[in-house]
């Protein structure tokens, strides 16, 4: 691949802006279909309590309501989007295990009626002693969320890399400090919503706000005793997800029990405070970290622990442990660590994937460690970074393989975007700089066997049609996979069409989460168009006498390397492929995995984790009212390696994202728990940064090109949302000489701090 | 649990009626039952958390006998002016009512200017309505009408607890009125509030009357600092006549400080409202302090 690039990395605006902007895009509260009745959910209202008995029989007789249904009616089945860590029920049996737990669903010919219908059921409990923090959950004779899981521990992981102890024996300093990490809502501006059609033929089509089209058909099929061959799921548009969307609910379900048992479609839509408290949050995390060094200022070893607070069900719980022990070993070289985490129930909302998925909470740990040692060892947290970074080709303690590291550019570049030598330390009281760096799997390799297809068909007047599973969430998949099937056909991204995410029609992808749609169904795409391309330049290759592997598509024309003159259009040469007899549409099909050995499981062995991987650094630079304790997030300096962007536009859109949920984690954010009642799920009392708190941002490109990636591509989602937080919680300390260890930093905490250190 | 449900599930009679009168007709025979509605900003949303759930609305917004700002010694504001018009009438360029300016500004959100209106910021009775200490720092007297006749009488008298005025429910309120302030006046607003375009943490509203380096009067209210948006009476008393110089400045903000009334529930703590009121009184004061000084 000599050419110029023509369509990749190029900033496009994506395919749907238009739609978007203008307000025809459709999301699933769009969709309307003939007869279709309204769906609501009856929650708990108690976090822990036994099920004696649910009356409905008033609800069934309102006028307008046309099916009531509870835990009793529904099969004895547990989904769960891990399959050795299933414990939810769609709706709950005998038991409520936090304030919010589905307890019945009503659907009604208009929401009113519905919600009406949901105040007449009545619902008979026997209040069972709840637990609220995961520190109290393991203690001897805490009350068991789940009868079976001792101790609350639903999953664990113990895994050692190196030789620890000896490590820690031949440290010339070692710090021990410990941290907290609040929940965070995701809250994707477009609420959770599901419609479901059941056709005599014993179909059932669903649309959902999902990011798992493909999971969620298991799921549903496993719950609902219905073939997988006899179930669609489409994704719509979706509205944001950052994780959220990863996992069945129970609108799912019950849109789909309902349809199949009334025959008529049933639309779930959840509300604002149902998505708070009713779905998934970020895992908040007590950690600990042991960090042994040389003299040098070289990690040696560490030691890692973590208790997460799970909430009432396991969601991603085993992957989300894991995760965060794994990514310890990037982007430092760390040659011996000790990760112990454990995920806890309590009677509390649970908690799910999310940018990041456990990462940002171990990277604030380590990050903030960091900048602690740095200071404790009188050298700048930048150098310590550089000199702790892993590089491309070394041997990895945990055998991960890295074929592209940007980190080191990273760490310097964001230091020049923030002005760190001019700065750091140097600014008056109040003001700072502060920096963190991250590391980000795209997908992964050897965990599970994870793969995507794709299919391209290029017809005779040049339009190209894309089936991929990949699901679009606003991210900009499918303009991303769009531009790498035009790069490779040669043609312009207006001539593709992309037809995603319906496990009807396209072909299998996972969807969207750990950061892996870029590099997985990307190079999915880029396979069956290079079919397509093949094919085609056979036929051309004859009419201008030149050998295939010499030919370039570009542009809507194919012409001979180096002879630009020689060559033909797109338009001639699809007639000739079709005068010469060669059957219309040329469909070209492509599959990919990332690379694995044996066995696919790291908890086994040591081996890589993922095909590539992403590296970061971002800057902030704080002011610090004295006087109000308001923290101002002055400017943040995003440098990303993400190997070749496809889409430059679509990458800062996502570093710019990464800085506001940043801000948000650590400044303004918490979702506030008291006796498992959520006390702020509304948009109002939760508190999100607004535009008014938008920092200036100055992404900076590092390009790697990865072997791996599509056209040297390399994830840039979830990735950016490691550093922003700690980035900035590291500058409040260069500002007011003040470490945080827990999060969010708000005004009051800040004055309570500055007045116990004039003390 | 309030839970926003983003439904209206009750059902309520609507009227939009076109004069004051039909309104009182409508109020005295529906009252006790009904709510009237402007912008709808605080009402909606309180309907659909089930706050309210009145039998009839009475929809006040076209009423244009409502919406009027005129005068010269008595400065007389129609009740159903949205806050917008409000906010545009009182550029900064008009010195002594900076605060009000400032106070309607700081809400933000176009959409939400555009629909509020400055009768239902104050009649929704809220301690944290950002309107109301200015307003209270000019005196300001509000015109309550019903069929039986008409009232007229302080803010300051108007709010009786949280969410509560003593507003009787065959009543309208019809007119904000305010006296012509003094020359050398102009006055300030503080708020703070966790992220812009916030509900309030807490407000301060600052008038002076400077002359020279004497400060001949000082008014200071404060919002979500009390049940009820408060004035600090005790620490203007201390300004009134003085010459000022920082060290008054501070004791007066230590006694606006003790003077608040915070609640204790909530998530901000009592002590942290009392330390943002009187960081807020001195940012205010030196602001309108200085406005009125003509620069100086």
């Amino acid at each position: 691949m000599e050419r110029e690039l023509t369509v990749v990395g190029n900033r496009m605006p994506m395919l749907d802006a238009a739609a978007k902007a203008k307000g025809t895009a459709q999301f699933i509260d769009d969709l309307v279909l003939p007869g279709m009745l309204h769906g609501k959910i009856l929650r708990s209202p108690l976090p822990h309590a036994k099920i004696l008995h649910i009356d409905t029989s008033k609800a069934e007789k309102l006028s307008g309501v046309k099916g009531v249904m509870t835990g009793t009616d529904i099969p004895d089945r547990k989904y769960g989007i891990v399959p050795k860590a299933k414990d939810e029920y769609a709706l709950a049996k005998t038991k409520v295990r936090y304030i919010g737990d589905e307890v019945a669903a009503v659907c009604a010919v208009d929401p009113e009626i519905a919600e009406e219908a949901l105040e007449l059921i009545k619902v008979d409990y026997e209040e069972l002693p709840a637990v609220f923090d995961p520190m109290e959950a393991i203690k001897e004779g805490a009350p068991l969320v789940h009868a079976d899981v001792q101790k609350n521990i639903s999953a664990s992981i113990r895994k050692e890399f190196g030789d620890v102890e000896k490590a820690f024996g031949e440290s010339d300093f070692i710090f021990e400090d410990t941290f907290y990490s609040q929940a965070v809502n995701h809250a994707p501006l477009e609420p959770h919503g599901a419609l479901a059609q059941y056709d005599p033929k014993g179909e059932l089509t669903i649309w959902s706000s999902t990011q798992i089209p493909f999971f969620l058909r298991r799921n549903l099929s496993t719950t609902l005793l219905v073939p997988e061959s006899k179930l669609r799921v489409i994704k719509p548009k979706v509205g944001g997800g950052f994780g959220q969307k990863v996992d069945m609910f129970a609108k799912d379900f019950c849109a789909c029990w309902f349809a199949m048992n009334i025959g008529r479609p049933v639309k779930f839509i959840y509300d604002r405070e149902e998505v708070f408290i009713g779905t998934r949050q970020r895992h908040p995390v007590y950690l600990s970290v042991k960090t042994g060094l040389n003299k040098e200022g070289n990690i040696l070893a560490q030691q890692f622990k973590a208790y997460a607070d799970g909430g009432a069900y396991n969601s991603t719980a085993p992957v989300m442990i894991t995760l965060m022990g794994f990514f310890l070993m990037i982007p430092y070289k760390v040659p011996n660590l000790l990760h112990e985490g454990y995920h806890v129930y309590t009677n509390k909302p649970v908690g799910g994937a999310m940018r990041g998925h456990g990462i940002p909470q171990a990277r604030f740990a380590v990050e903030r460690q960091l900048d602690m040692i740095a200071e404790r060892m009188d050298l700048d947290p930048g150098e310590i970074r550089i000199r702790n970074s892993i590089h491309a080709g070394e041997p990895h303690p945990a055998k991960f393989v890295i074929n592209t590291c940007g980190f080191v550019d990273t760490v310097k570049k964001a230091a020049e975007g923030i002005g760190w030598a001019q700065k750091r330390g140097k600014l008056p009281f109040g003001r700072g700089v502060g920096m963190a760096g991250g590391s980000f799997p795209s997908g992964v390799s050897n965990m599970s066997h994870i793969s995507s297809g794709a299919v391209v068909q290029l017809g005779r007047e040049g339009a190209v049609n894309v089936l991929t599973g990949a699901a679009d969430i606003g991210q900009g998949a499918e303009t991303v996979i769009g531009q790498i099937v035009a790069e490779e056909l040669g043609v312009l991204l207006e001539d593709v069409r992309v037809t995603a995410a319906d496990t009807g029609i396209t072909p299998l992808d996972p969807g969207t989460f750990g950061s892996g749609v870029t590099v997985r169904a990307g190079n999915a795409a880029r396979l069956a168009a290079i079919s397509v391309k093949n094919k085609l330049f056979e036929i051309v290759s004859e009419k201008l006498e030149a050998s295939v592997d010499d030919l370039v598509a570009e542009k809507r024309k194919i012409y001979v390397k180096g002879s630009p003159d020689k060559g033909m259009t797109l338009s001639d040469a699809l007639k000739a492929y079709q005068y010469g007899d060669h059957p219309m549409p040329i469909v070209g099909r492509g599959s990919w995995m990332a690379p694995t050995t044996e066995p696919t499981t790291l908890l086994k062995e040591n081996g890589n984790f993922a095909p590539n991987y992403s590296f970061m650094t971002q800057a902030a630079e704080v002011e610090v009212d004295p006087q109000t304790g308001r923290v101002k997030l002055l400017k943040m300096a995003a440098a990303h390696d993400c190997g070749k962007m496809i889409n430059p536009l679509l990458v800062e859109g996502q570093l710019e994202g990464s800085v506001v949920g940043g801000m948000g984690q650590a400044l303004y954010e918490d979702v506030i728990v008291e006796k498992g009642q959520v006390m702020n799920p509304s948009f109002l009392d939760y508190g999100f940064p607004t535009a008014m708190e938008m920092p200036e941002i100055e992404a900076i490109e590092v390009e790697t090109i990865d072997p791996l990636g599509p056209f040297g591509a390399k994830e840039a989602g979830e990735g950016t949302q490691v550093s922003p937080a700690p980035a900035i919680v590291n500058a409040i300390y260069d500002a007011i000489g003040i470490d945080f260890m827990e999060m969010p930093v708000t005004p009051e905490k800040i004055l309570k701090a500055l007045e116990e250190k004039k003390k | 649990m309030e839970m926003n449900t983003r439904i209206i599930s009750h059902e309520f009679e609507y009227f939009a009626p076109n004069s004051i009168q039909e309104t009182l007709i409508l109020l005295d025979q529906h009252g006790s039952e009904a709510k009237i509605i402007a912008g709808g900003t605080d009402l909606v949303s309180q309907m659909k958390m089930g706050k309210h759930t009145p039998a009839y609305i009475i929809d006040i917004k076209r009423i244009k006998e409502l919406q009027y700002i005129a005068g010269d010694m008595v400065l007389k504001i129609g009740a159903g002016n949205n806050l917008r018009g409000v906010m545009n009438f009182f550029l900064p360029a008009s010195v002594p009512y900076a605060g009000l300016y400032e106070s309607i500004r700081s809400i933000g959100k176009t959409q939400v200017l555009n629909m509020a209106t400055i009768g239902g910021n104050l009649c929704n009775g809220s301690p944290k309505a950002d309107t109301a200490p200015p307003l209270l720092t000019y005196d300001a007297r509000i015109k309550l009408v019903s069929l039986k006749g008409e009232r007229i009488l302080a803010l300051k008298d108007f709010h009786s607890g949280p969410n509560r005025t003593i507003m009787e429910a065959n009543e309208l309120m019809t007119e904000i009125q305010l006296d012509k302030l003094p020359k050398g006046t102009s006055s300030a607003f503080e708020k703070k509030a966790r992220v812009g375009a916030d509900i309030s943490k807490i407000t301060c509203a600052v008038t002076v009357v400077r002359d020279g380096d004497v400060c001949r009067s000082c008014r200071i209210a404060l919002g979500a600092a009390a049940p009820v948006p408060m004035r600090a009476f005790q620490a203007e008393s201390m300004l009134t006549g003085k010459i000022m110089n920082d060290a008054l400045t501070e004791e007066t903000s230590q006694q606006v400080a003790q003077e608040i009334n915070p609640p204790t529930v909530g998530r901000t703590h009592p002590e942290y409202r009392r330390h943002l009121a009187a960081v807020m009184f001195k940012d205010g004061f030196r602001r309108a302090w200085q406005q009125a000084g003509g620069g100086k």
